[in-house]
């Protein structure tokens, strides 16, 4: 198992605004679904940055 | 905005309200005004020797006080103003408060103040406006001054944590805005 000090880790995308978009499933602040929220805290360090690297896409997508 | 939110009172009559208003605003030239505004009414009315009859809702003090910030919390310009205090020489401390130039709003600024203008050096109610002036500030300039690049970039441990119980270390709001800093339990991560 990983472990990481807290200035290793991945650091949380959330920008406090907290709301899911109505139709595309993905929080509008952060474009995390609420699994990826759910889940962030029990994700291993690999996820994370995996979980990163879809929202780029998602952003792309929405733009 | 709830009128009150607290239970009903007890048979009881006013007696002094207190009104203490703050905002901060962004100037087009990118720093922030963050203004305070103090005024006192009595609901009774009394007499002084130099304003003579106060009727009951006159204001007794009215102050206001307006800081010119940069997005670091840097005091560029002060102006402040008595329109009401209780004796005509009130209002001529006011200049004084340009002192506060230069000072940070921070760590010490209580302290920093109270040495600048406490006591014969300034007006009790200028000074006390400093107080929740100094903390709109912070709210003022939060959303500009914490983007999520300048969050990511430093690693540092945002200062609300443990500050309150809201952002306790191991509490909920911390989990989910700051998990890096998080010091509650979690499950077992599996392999």
């Amino acid at each position: 198992m990983e472990t990481s000090s807290p200035v290793d880790e991945t650091p949380s995308p959330c920008v406090n605004v907290c709301q899911m978009h109505p139709k595309e499933g993905y929080c509008i602040g952060c474009l995390r679904t609420l699994d990826e929220i759910a889940g962030w805290l029990d994700m291993q360090e690999k996820e994370k940055r995996e979980v990163i690297a879809r929202l780029e896409q998602r952003r792309k997508a929405v733009a | 905005m709830t009128q009150t939110a607290l239970s009903a009172p007890v048979p009881r009559k006013p007696l002094h309200t207190r009104t203490v208003k703050c905002n901060g605003y962004k100037r087009e030239d990118g720093l922030y005004d963050i203004e305070g505004h103090l005024v006192d009414v009595k609901s009774v009315g009394f007499y002084n020797m130099d304003r003579g009859e106060l009727k009951p809702g006159d204001p007794i003090h009215e102050m206001w006080i307006r800081l010119t910030i940069d997005l670091n919390l840097n005091v560029v310009d002060v102006e402040a103003k008595t329109v009401w205090g209780p004796y005509t020489i009130c209002g001529d401390i006011a200049p004084n408060f340009k002192r506060l130039k230069g000072l940070t709003i921070g760590r010490g600024w209580t302290r920093k103040t109270r040495e600048l203008l406490g006591g014969t050096n300034g007006c009790t109610h200028l000074v006390e406006l400093l107080g929740p002036v100094a903390t709109t500030a912070f709210q003022t300039v939060y959303a500009d001054k914490t983007t999520r690049e300048v969050r990511t970039a430093s690693k540092v441990r945002p200062m609300q944590i443990d500050s309150c119980h809201a952002y306790a270390s191991d509490g909920p709001v911390v989990a989910h805005r700051h998990p890096e800093f998080y010091t509650g339990p979690r499950k077992e991560a599996a392999g």
